[in-house]
């Protein structure tokens, strides 16, 4: 023979190598095709052409080379050529199994089917001569089983090819245009006669018999072909050495189409029972039954039709040995000979049928395969949500997690063609990946369609410059090309080139012919880019993304395996740094590890954020402990971890990331003053601080809305100690909470009926809903807490008796006190603090209507001056004014709630107090006001009129003589002497004071909500601590070192440092004047806004939780051991990719 | 020299069914070949039988080398005399296959999978995948890597170091020498140093059985 070609495809892959390696000889000419049509119209050309040819493909190959097939029976060929289709039983490497030999039924075609590797090199060079006797293409079936085995073969000298080539000029023969083709269908009957003469001939119908077998019996016969003849004749073998046989005939058929009746019909003459023997399909037995009806046999025919063999899978040994024995002992097999053969194992390697269940280790990507790459950054910036079709090759290894890179896989270039339908139909932009061998096999149709219809897809090209998944075989991408000479490898060791491949010269790099195609088709926009850089490849996906259409990415990075075998200098090496691997710096309970169970949609977000937004740095290595929020936050929540998780969808896990630190993320989500929004990097940026609290609001209520409400707190086992808490307001209720969760028995007193302190009584529900206050209340109750509503300390209990019966107390008492001046005509009826008009309203002791109508003042410039002015306004005052002492500017109220209130006709008057007022009988007060000196140039009216006049400059305490009588220190603002670490009250004489904490405003002046939430925590830590010191408890059972100190000092420009004194800090909040600071959400929240802001966070820190490499790399290279990512050194191939993606910058370059 | 518990007398004649199990890219395919040259040499009925294409991407990779004039791919159950193991849960999974006087000698070491697989099916623990082996054959011998000179090599060509055992355990039907001068005719020039030394290197274990010893002693984990 004189030419090759193909197109590889395992289990035919090997036959093109080998040729390719014989070529370099000069005795073939040989090439890999673009595609299996043109592998086999270039092989039937040459054999036009006098030159004996043969092209290899697999099974579904020749389903592309079906349209030149089905007619070359029609023209004939000049010089034998014979079709190599490798079909694959069972699917091993395969999407499906079909039977190529009724292929060659349908298209008038010769069929030979051989049994093992020396016939199919027999065969082969009978079929030549078949081929040019007969003027058909002889088509060679052959099977994974007969591909894949290695065994000595006598190999014939090699025989030169004949005379040049020479194509004939005769048009009319090779031309079957319809008048011609009449013809020529007619003349393919006599060529199949010829056919069936060869297929009769005894080197092709050969009978067989095992070695021991009883004699005088009629025979059992058999009927088979290919690969299972091979096994049937093993199994005789080894059952003939065990147990004597009857006596048994085999034939085994080599040409399976045309049908060689003769032998056949000579075998079933000499008994009455017949088994056929086959997979795939049951194309002999339906033969041998025909051929059976027609000259009147009447004997038993068993096989695939009668349910004795299985219609599907690969024949194996077990399935073939029962329905052997079954075959020669009807008797012994009883009833079970009437049912069906079961299943085969189908391919699938499920041996081990002990008692231990040996998981499934299907492939997966290689280390350092550039395709992890491409996906990766696929995942991490277009998210879960786009379809991705898939394709055939390495690629499809992209199916299921960690890439889901694969929701449909169906045939070569069959993923341009669903994405182009699907995105067209659904109006969503789909993704299409392909391989650069497959795109020049039948991608580029699918893309010329794609842009012919204007269709909305991403088609990304993965170039490896190679066709791996089949042995390295070049592509028109490879170096040098499908032209390039092969190397120097032999035919004896060409089978295994996934060992030794075949190198290829080199030439021009030719990776731009991709882009340059698809420009050719009409994409407007291409881009090529590296996989391995994940970067850049994260910047093309969303550069590529972005736009619409018919879209172009060309990810092209070489087979790492492919370029370490062919290259001998030694790889890069990434080493896990364990110092910076998993490392947190929010030092919690769970040492290290958060405990929220982070999944792979969060390490993608993290990994996102890494590409999108890498620290400011840039230098991953000097990624900070903490966030700048999460220092910021009185409560040290770790705000990264859920934005990030909110962003990922996981709002169950951005829940539970808030619940680490506190019980009440709906309240917060309504009050909180937020100072991480203040210190967020992205503050001085176009687009401003990341909205951190309206995310931590969209959580609670994405959870709430789903389940109806948050899930509740799980109680603990009591430890049998009793301590009290007074004061159920934020700080008391976030102690008893705490202790509660460690097992206290907590008794909380509060001198209301109702838990909340000034959560519930004083901020408006508008700004607080009460039903989420109250369900957060109750949660924390539920905990098995004593509540005591209606207990006012001093009046209804005392300390001395807490003291008494507890082991601990804490004081958690509010500064409840609004404060009114000393001036000239107060007090007067009308004239009281903005605190007790909020704490009516919220009471519900005062309507809001009962403002309708009146002209109001408020003076202040913190939250509860604009909570009053807003009251008024939604009661339908008829005019509001805030009189303040500096500017507007200088308020330390939310800004958006001061435009909100001077949208709805606000009148502000600067610079000025009010210095006295008078009275009138219809209540109606004359304010006279001075300039403050604090504002320059201020021009104040000089007098107002109002109906209502309230005052929020402050707050006071309300305390108890007994405190005083106990000897406790009192600082000039009312708040009691204490370590502000742990509200702890060192100096008293008192008995038991030494247990004695305080919390919350008690414990440094008026504080936010957020404030004071961290301050019972620290209390509750505190108290706890001293009782395991003590020997109350064996040992602390509140971890809280986070909050052993007092948090961060926030710097006016926004920087975070360490600790400032404690005096610091209290004069720092001390402006915050007022209980709530908090913005006005409007009722309904822009979810996507605050979705795209979740996702434009930084991620700004390291994260404890994060197992990226080894969940959304899924890389063989990275295994975990002993809680952390670990490289396996062997299998590194340096491709950084892990190293890029490492949100903690963990992994780093190390020699070899 | 250790036998491994049971201590089944091994053949000296050539097995009629060996098997080669591990993971794509520890070699499997390349070990196979190889061995299956050499015996060759001896036995010229040899049939090598692989499974391959999607599973050498660190899928499972099985092999088999078998000898008779009428020998498939196909390995029949309880047929194999010598398994092979380059990995442990993967020895496991062909352990069906191997004869009631058959042994296996596989490499003491388990390659982690994906953490997705993980999740759905956890892997069997190691004493697990023992006591099963030990089920299905009682002549089992587990090799250890070591943390010195041996590791490097083992890690090297982990295969040749187990021909290299196995051959020392008169398990392949060769003398040691005729092994290894047929599997350095096979051997590539890039791996022909590395090769030998572990073949040489397993070999050498015969003279370390307190190293074997103690593999086994853990198997009771």
């Amino acid at each position: 023979m004189g030419f090759a070609s193909g197109y590889p495809g395992t289990p035919a892959s090997e036959i093109g190598d080998g040729f390719a390696a014989i070529a370099q000889s000069g005795e073939v000419v040989q090439e890999y095709s673009v595609n299996e049509k043109i592998a086999l119209e270039v092989a039937h050309a040459a054999a036009l052409s006098g030159v004996r040819s043969i092209t290899s493909m697999k099974h579904l190959g020749l389903n592309v080379a079906a349209d030149p097939a089905a007619t070359m029976p029609y023209v004939g060929v000049g010089a034998g050529l014979l079709i190599v289709s490798a079909g694959d039983p069972g699917c091993h490497t395969s999407p499906n199994e079909q039977d190529q030999r009724q292929l060659a039924k349908a298209w008038h075609m010769p069929c030979i089917d051989p049994d093992t590797p020396q016939a199919a090199h027999d065969m082969a060079r009978d079929a030549f001569a078949l081929s040019e006797a007969c003027n058909l293409p002889v088509l060679m079936r052959v099977t994974t089983r007969i591909c894949h085995a290695r065994a000595p073969v006598r190999i014939d000298p090699p025989r030169k090819s004949g005379a040049p080539a020479d194509f004939p000029r005769e048009a009319s023969r090779l031309c079957p245009l319809p008048s011609n083709a009449r013809r020529m269908r007619g003349e393919i009957e006599g060529r199949l006669a010829t056919a069936q003469e060869w297929a009769e001939r005894p080197s092709f119908a050969r009978t067989w018999s095992p070695q021991s077998q009883t004699e005088g019996e009629e025979p059992l016969l058999l009927i088979s072909s290919g690969a299972p003849a091979w096994l049937l004749r093993d199994n005789l073998e080894q059952l003939s050495q065990n147990r004597q046989l009857p006596p048994i005939v085999l034939l085994t058929l080599g040409v399976v189409h045309p049908f060689p009746d003769a032998p056949v019909l000579d075998l079933l003459a000499g008994s009455s029972k017949l088994l056929v023997v086959e997979e795939g399909s049951p194309f002999l037995e339906e033969e041998v039954r025909l051929l059976a009806q027609i000259h009147g046999w009447e004997g038993e025919i068993h096989g695939m039709l009668d349910g004795w063999l299985p219609s599907h899978g690969e024949l194996d040994a077990p399935t073939l040995v029962a329905t052997l024995d079954r075959y020669f002992s009807p008797n012994k097999i009883g009833s079970e000979g009437n049912g069906r053969a079961s299943d085969p194992q189908n391919g699938a390697i499920t041996h081990n049928s002990g008692k231990l269940e040996v998981p499934m280790r299907p492939p997966i990507l290689c280390a350092g395969c550039p395709h992890r790459g491409s996906y990766l950054a696929m995942r991490m910036i277009l998210g879960p949500k786009p379809l991705c079709f898939n394709d055939i090759g390495c690629y499809t290894l992209g199916y299921g997690p960690p890439f889901d890179a694969a929701q449909s896989v169906l045939s070569m270039g069959s993923s341009l063609s669903q994405a182009s339908v699907v995105s067209r139909l659904t109006g969503e932009r789909t993704v299409a990946f392909v391989g650069d061998s497959t795109f020049y096999h039948a991608g580029m149709p699918g893309l010329a369609n794609i842009v012919e219809q204007n269709d909305d897809v991403l088609v990304v090209v993965l170039d490896n410059r190679t066709t791996a998944m089949t042995g390295f075989q070049p592509s028109p991408t490879s170096e040098g090309g499908l032209s390039g000479e092969k190397g120097t490898q032999d035919l004896v060791s060409a089978d295994d080139v996934m060992e030794e491949p075949i190198p290829l010269v080199t030439g021009l790099s030719q990776e731009q012919n991709i882009a340059d195609v698809c420009r050719a088709l009409g994409v407007a926009q291409v881009e090529v880019v590296e996989a391995l850089n994940l970067p850049a490849m994260a910047a093309a996906f969303r550069n590529a993304w972005s736009s619409s259409g018919p879209t172009v990415l060309v990810a092209t990075d070489p087979c790492p395996i492919y370029e370490n075998r062919m290259n001998s200098s030694p790889l890069p090496l990434f080493q896990v740094d364990s110092g910076r691997c998993r490392h947190c710096a929010h030092s919690c309970a769970s040492n290290l590890h958060c405990g929220v169970d982070i999944r792979v949609p969060y390490e993608q977000e993290l990994v996102r954020r890494r590409q999108e937004s890498p620290p400011p740095t840039e230098d991953l290595l000097t990624i900070p402990d903490q966030t700048p929020c999460a220092t910021a936050c009185p409560l040290n929540i770790c705000i990264q971890g859920y934005v990030g998780l909110a962003a990922a969808g996981d709002f169950d896990g951005s829940l539970a990331t808030i619940h680490q630190r506190t019980p009440f993320p709906a309240v917060l989500s309504h009050v909180c003053h937020h100072p991480c929004e203040t210190v967020c990097v992205k503050a001085g940026s176009a687009d401003g601080s990341i909205p951190i609290n309206q995310i931590k609001r969209l959580t609670v209520d994405s959870v709430i809305a789903r389940d109806g409400g948050l899930p509740p707190l799980t109680p603990v086992d009591s430890n049998g100690v009793s301590v009290a808490v007074i004061g159920a307001g934020p700080a008391g209720l976030a102690a008893a909470h705490d202790l509660a969760a460690a097992g206290y028995r907590v008794n909380l007193h509060d001198r209301d009926e109702r838990a909340g302190g000034l959560l519930a009584h004083a901020i408006p529900p508008a700004r607080l809903p009460r039903d989420k206050l109250e369900m957060e209340i109750k949660r924390v109750l539920d905990l098995g807490i004593a509540f005591h509503g209606g207990s006012q300390l001093g009046v209804d209990t005392s300390l001395s008796d807490l003291l008494t019966k507890n082991a601990g107390v804490i004081l958690a008492l509010g500064a409840s006190k609004g404060m009114v001046p000393d001036i000239e005509g107060l007090p007067a009826a009308g004239i009281e603090s903005a605190l007790e008009l909020l704490r009516r309203l919220a009471r519900g002791e005062q309507q809001l209507e009962s403002l309708e109508g009146l002209d109001v003042v408020v003076v202040g410039g913190g939250d509860a001056a604009i909570d009053a002015v807003r009251s008024s306004q939604l009661g339908g005052a008829r005019s509001t004014t805030l009189v303040y002492r500096r500017r507007r500017e200088d308020m330390p109220a939310a800004s958006e709630e001061i435009e909100i209130a001077m949208g709805d006709g606000l009148e502000f008057i600067s610079g000025s107090i009010v210095e006295r007022v008078s009275t009138d009988a219809d209540e109606l007060h004359t304010l006279y006001l001075a300039d403050s000196s604090l504002v320059e140039g201020t021009q104040s009216p000089k007098q107002l009129q109002c109906n209502r006049l309230f005052f929020a400059i402050g707050q006071s305490f309300d305390l108890p003589s007994e405190l005083e009588n106990l000897g406790l220190a009192v600082n000039s603002d009312g708040s009691l002497v204490c370590n502000h670490s742990d509200g702890h009250v060192s100096s008293s004489s008192a008995t038991g004071s030494d247990r004695l904490f305080v919390a919350g405003d008690l414990c440094g002046g008026p504080r936010t909500v957020v404030e004071a939430l961290a301050s019972g925590r620290r209390a509750a830590a505190g108290l706890d601590r001293l009782l395991s010191t003590s020997g109350v408890v064996d040992e602390p059972l509140i971890q809280l070192d986070f909050l052993d100190s007092e948090g961060p000092v926030l710097h006016s420009n926004g920087s975070v440092d360490a600790l400032g004194e404690p005096d610091d800090r209290g004069r720092q909040h001390s402006t915050v004047e007022v209980h709530t600071p908090a913005h006005q959400y409007p009722a309904e929240l822009d979810s996507v806004a605050l979705m795209a802001a979740a996702h434009a966070c930084h991620f700004c820190s390291s994260c404890a939780n994060c197992s990226a490499c080894l969940e959304i790399l899924d890389c063989p290279a990275i295994e975990e051991v002993n809680g952390s990512a670990h490289i396996i050194e062997d299998l590194c191939t340096g491709c950084r990719v892990c190293a890029d993606l490492c949100p903690n910058g963990a992994i780093v370059e190390v020699t070899r | 020299m250790s036998s491994g518990e049971g201590g089944g007398a091994i053949s000296p004649s050539i097995p009629q069914n060996i098997l080669v199990a591990g993971t794509g890219g520890q070699g499997v395919i390349s070990l196979t070949r190889m061995l299956g040259e050499v015996l060759h040499t001896s036995d010229s009925s040899v049939t090598l039988g692989q499974l391959h294409g999607m599973s050498q991407r660190g899928g499972t990779v099985c092999a088999s080398i078998r000898s008779g004039s009428e020998a498939s791919t196909h390995v029949p159950p309880h047929s194999v005399e010598l398994l092979i193991g380059l990995e442990l849960m993967e020895t496991c999974r062909q352990a069906e296959l191997v004869a009631e006087k058959g042994a296996i000698i596989s490499l003491d070491f388990r390659r982690s999978r994906s953490p997705f697989l993980e999740q759905a099916q956890p892997s069997p623990s190691r004493g697990a995948l023992i006591s099963e082996l030990r089920g299905f054959c009682p002549t089992l011998h587990l090799l250890a890597l070591p943390g010195n000179e041996w590791d490097v090599v083992l890690r090297t060509d982990p295969g040749m170091a187990l021909l290299g055992w196995a051959a020392g355990n008169e398990m392949l039907g060769l003398s040691v020498q005729e092994l290894r001068e047929g599997v350095s005719e096979q051997l590539s020039s890039k791996r022909w140093e590395s090769g030998l030394r572990a073949f040489d290197a397993g070999e050498e274990f015969l003279h370390e059985a307190h190293l074997w010893e103690n593999a086994e002693a853990e198997v009771s984990e």
